[in-house]
């Protein structure tokens, strides 16, 4: 269910008071976590929730064992009852009885017992590598299954006809599980940090069942850490009145980012995007703006949303964006844009292959490989794969002109150094722009096609940017503020009135300005 | 306590300036109140004013509660005919001067071809069928009228369906409920104070809430309760006196139920009606769809019924005078009829009601 949703709004109204109840006590917290956060995620579709479960039950597993902690009987018996019961309720729940789903994860068990057994009796200088390979395989699996199966299997086709292999590609309607991305991410990341020795797992599977499925940030992160998050289900969370309404306030600033900016400037980008050669050179360019400004407020929306709603419970989710729009290297634009996956793949990726210790060559390298990695992360596309490879390129061309430093050494006190940041803020959104065409486009050709239509001089009047202008520079006015005034959390800064004045207007732009329509969240399809 | 109320009116004040910035409201108040046939009624002798992006216009409702300039005695002057009007808004003549609304501009036109008539308007705005039933036999029967128009509008099965004053049982007519809407007098009780008047003919706030506010409300209980009365009806079936939930389909459109409830109710006042010796016409009014096309509500109107009763429609002749420069509705208002409307209404309309028996008694010899 969509956060922006009557159906959420009966669940939180109905959770809450529960919630307020059970918080005191951290079993019957997180029991209660638990089950919310999987009718939460069952309410688009129970099936699935057998792969929120199997991850769920594999990881804390792999986790102890990467940790070099003894994988108790007792301890795969809770993975494998919690498997079982999701399955159970998953398969009844769909009300064509989906009894397929139960054989299938019969014979998924039945294969991690014996691979759990031959890990048993592998030497014990390797076991703790093997936990943490069967949290991959598995993790991955799952995800290259899902995800990028089909994607694979027509560019293998596609390969074989231009070589002149005949080859006919299996045909799979697969549905991609919404938040698969997200949570496989999370627990690799838990079980890598548990073999690297950054993270001690607790025994208590509810809490790590209450954590890996937690609501607010299961379907769209952020990708947390267990060493931020964890510690946090396993003791009770204080609650006060602050945290309650600043965390009303962080919820309300999403809600208005996705419902009054991104769900409105889609409109004017899906006219774009539908129909490039039938639009005039400025309104393709207010469309490819209108795309820059939608997946922002709908990705930083949800995620703001995701820690409104954890503050009001108490738990903290780091930040996922900060102000990316105003960076002005590739590099910074990484560090505040969907920061969570930046640090993932930077930690878990950039850095385990070598990142920027083996030379200068291989720095480049690291960076291109992980920037496409990071492109295939977001689609099963080509031009997401393309995507990924030109901020990689943008990103070792600014290495390699030193720019990053040159931004650095700027001084903001003077002329020159406003000039230089300027210069170089206008030169990263440009190039950001330009990057959103690959990601918005359906193919390379819809690419060209939508660049050429930007040639030209027609269109560009007050009528075709006014209508993107009117939602997005209220957007940029507060970011401004947040940006210059040191004020991380636009509606929970500054005084009663002025705080007071800010939320009213957002509520006002809630209910006067919100699209009348909404549009699913861009970042579920990922 | 103080600082509570501060804030109340400086969130107000916000508020207003918010809305009259990005979504500025165009005020269409509705002085009614409930009458002592148990719908609703014009406020006699109240005075108002609709403005919006379009029109700027005044309204006079007389001591008797229809929109003239002038008191109407029970009995009729002799030699003269009366057609009274019962309908809703688009009778009314909302966003149009009264020189320029059906009523007056039928009155004149029958004058002009010989035929001594006063065009009496009981119209109410919001009115359904049933309604304007309830009306003619508890009211305007009254002023001896020799012919009665209904308006017929495709609002009008889904407000007959709401009302609930009349139901359809094993398919027959039933009246049911005898008062409508149950809570006019809350609104009686605050259009007595000039405050609420006040704030209802200029808030911006006041305006975005009855316009948007009140109707998604009123939307989302019919989903709520069509979705629960569904439920039920797969578990314990429905019965057939319960009357159906009116599910908005699509503009235009209407449940078999509300078609097959409005037609009966149709029939009934034609058969009332004529039961008083009176002529009855059913006037359509049809819904714009651009400019130049135009979709009757006579198909909601059940076939075999409509062979009964003497349907007038503008359709035609709609679509005939219609062209992309011309607005023949108004559309940045409430989409009422423009004046070139009215005269595509009135030459519709005027051949088959002066050639109605009912004026006999008042052609000039």
């Amino acid at each position: 269910m969509l956060f922006n949703s009557l159906a959420f709004a009966i669940f939180f109204a109905l959770f809450f008071p529960v919630y307020l109840l059970l918080r005191g006590n951290v079993l019957h917290r997180n029991l209660l976590l638990i089950v919310a956060s999987y009718v939460f995620y069952g309410w688009w579709d129970p099936r699935f929730l057998v792969l929120v479960a199997v991850s769920t039950s594999v990881d804390y597993l792999a986790a102890l064992g990467a940790s070099g902690r003894r994988v108790r009987k007792v301890d795969r018996v809770k993975a494998g009852v919690l498997l079982a019961a999701v399955t159970v309720a998953s398969a009844v729940s769909t009300f064509a009885l989906n009894l397929w789903i139960a054989v299938l994860v019969l014979g998924g068990m039945a294969i991690v017992a014996i691979v759990m057994h031959g890990i048993d009796r592998a030497a014990a200088e390797r076991q703790r590598k093997y936990w943490l390979l069967l949290s991959l395989v598995t993790n991955l699996g799952i995800l290259g299954f899902f995800k990028y199966f089909n994607f694979f299997d027509e560019s293998l086709s596609d390969l074989a006809a231009i070589v002149g292999i005949p080859f006919e590609p299996l045909t799979f309607s697969i549905i991609l599980p919404v938040g698969l991305s997200f949570y496989t991410f999370q627990a690799i990341s838990r079980t890598v940090d548990c073999y690297r020795g950054v993270f001690q797992p607790a025994y208590s599977i509810v809490n790590y069942a209450a954590y890996h499925a937690f609501f607010p940030q299961l379907v769209a992160g952020p990708i947390e850490r267990a060493a931020h998050l964890m510690p946090q289900f396993e003791s009770v969370r204080p609650l006060n009145r602050s945290l309650l309404v600043t965390g009303f306030g962080l919820f309300l600033w999403g809600l208005f980012q996705k419902m009054v900016v991104a769900d409105n400037v889609a409109a004017i980008a899906d006219s774009a995007f539908a129909n490039p050669s039938g639009q005039s050179a400025g309104a393709m360019v207010a469309g490819i703006l209108a795309f820059t400004f939608q997946i922002y407020c709908d990705f930083a929306g949800y995620s703001n949303m995701a820690r409104g709603l954890a503050r009001c419970l108490g738990f903290d989710l780091m930040a996922n964006f900060n102000l990316p729009y105003f960076a002005r290297t590739p590099s910074e634009f990484w560090q505040r844009w969907h920061i969570s996956l930046s640090s993932w793949l930077r930690d878990y990726l950039y850095i385990p292959l070598g990142g920027n210790r083996r030379g200068t060559a291989m720095m480049y390298r690291n960076l291109m490989l992980t920037m496409l990695l990071g492109g295939l992360w977001h689609g099963a596309g080509w031009t997401f794969v393309v995507w990924g490879a030109f901020h990689g390129l943008i990103q070792v061309v600014y290495r390699v002109l030193r720019i990053d430093d040159v931004v650095a050494r700027a001084d903001v006190a003077t002329l020159r150094g406003i000039g230089t940041n300027l210069f170089f803020w206008f030169c990263t959104i440009f190039l950001v722009t330009l990057g959103w065409v690959f990601f918005r486009a359906d193919s390379f050709s819809n690419v060209v096609e939508i660049l050429s239509t930007t040639f030209g001089t027609s269109g560009y009047d007050w009528a075709t940017f006014w209508p993107l202008l009117a939602y997005v520079a209220p957007l940029m006015v507060a970011e401004t503020c947040q940006r210059f005034c040191n004020a991380t959390e636009v509606l929970n800064a500054g005084p009663f009135l002025l705080r007071y004045t800010t939320r009213t207007l957002a509520v006002l732009s809630l209910v006067v300005l919100g699209a009348p329509a909404g549009h699913q969240f861009i970042y579920f399809d990922f | 306590m103080f600082l509570g109320v501060c804030l109340f009116f400086y969130t107000w004040a916000v508020a207003e300036a918010f809305i009259w910035t990005f979504d500025p409201q165009q005020f269409m108040a509705r002085y009614i109140m409930g009458a002592d046939w148990g719908v609703r009624g014009n406020i006699p002798g109240a005075r108002y004013w609709h403005r919006t992006a379009e029109v700027d216009v005044e309204y006079r409702i007389n001591s008797q509660g229809m929109r003239a300039d002038l008191e109407y005695p029970l009995t009729k002057p002799s030699g003269t005919c009366r057609v009274g009007l019962f309908g809703d808004s688009f009778f009314v003549g909302y966003e149009l001067d009264l020189k320029d609304t059906f009523g007056y501009r039928l009155e004149r036109r029958l004058n002009e071809h010989g035929i001594k008539a006063e065009v009496l308007n009981f119209a109410v705005s919001g009115f359904g069928t049933a309604e304007m039933e309830k009306t003619y036999e508890g009211y305007g029967r009254r002023f001896d009228l020799d012919l009665v128009l209904f308006s017929w509008h495709f609002t009008d099965a889904d407000d007959n369906v709401r009302s609930n004053l009349y139901r359809v049982v094993k398919g027959a007519l039933e009246p049911a409920d005898t008062r409508y809407p149950s809570d006019i007098w809350l609104h009686d009780l605050l259009m007595r104070s000039a405050i609420f008047r006040f704030v209802e003919d200029h808030s911006q706030v006041y305006g975005f809430i009855e316009q948007q506010g009140l109707p998604a409300g009123r939307e989302l209980i019919r989903r709520a309760s069509s979705r629960v009365t569904n439920v039920v009806t797969r578990i314990w079936g429905r019965p057939e006196w319960a009357h159906q939930p009116t599910v908005r389909i699509a503009e235009g459109e209407a449940t078999a139920y509300a078609k097959q409830l409005s037609g009966l109710i149709l029939k009934f006042a034609s058969d009332t009606v004529s039961s008083d010796g009176r002529g009855f016409f059913v006037v359509d009014i049809p819904r714009p769809t651009s400019r130049v096309s135009f979709q009757s509500g006579v198909d909601l109107i059940p076939p075999d019924i409509r062979e009964q009763l003497a349907i007038l429609s503008p359709a035609e002749e709609l679509r005939a005078s219609a062209n992309l420069d011309r607005k023949l509705y108004y559309e940045k208002g409430f989409g009422h009829f423009t004046p070139l409307g009215i005269e595509a209404l009135l030459n519709a309309t005027v051949p088959s009601i002066e050639k109605s028996h009912a004026l006999d008694v008042c052609r000039a010899r």
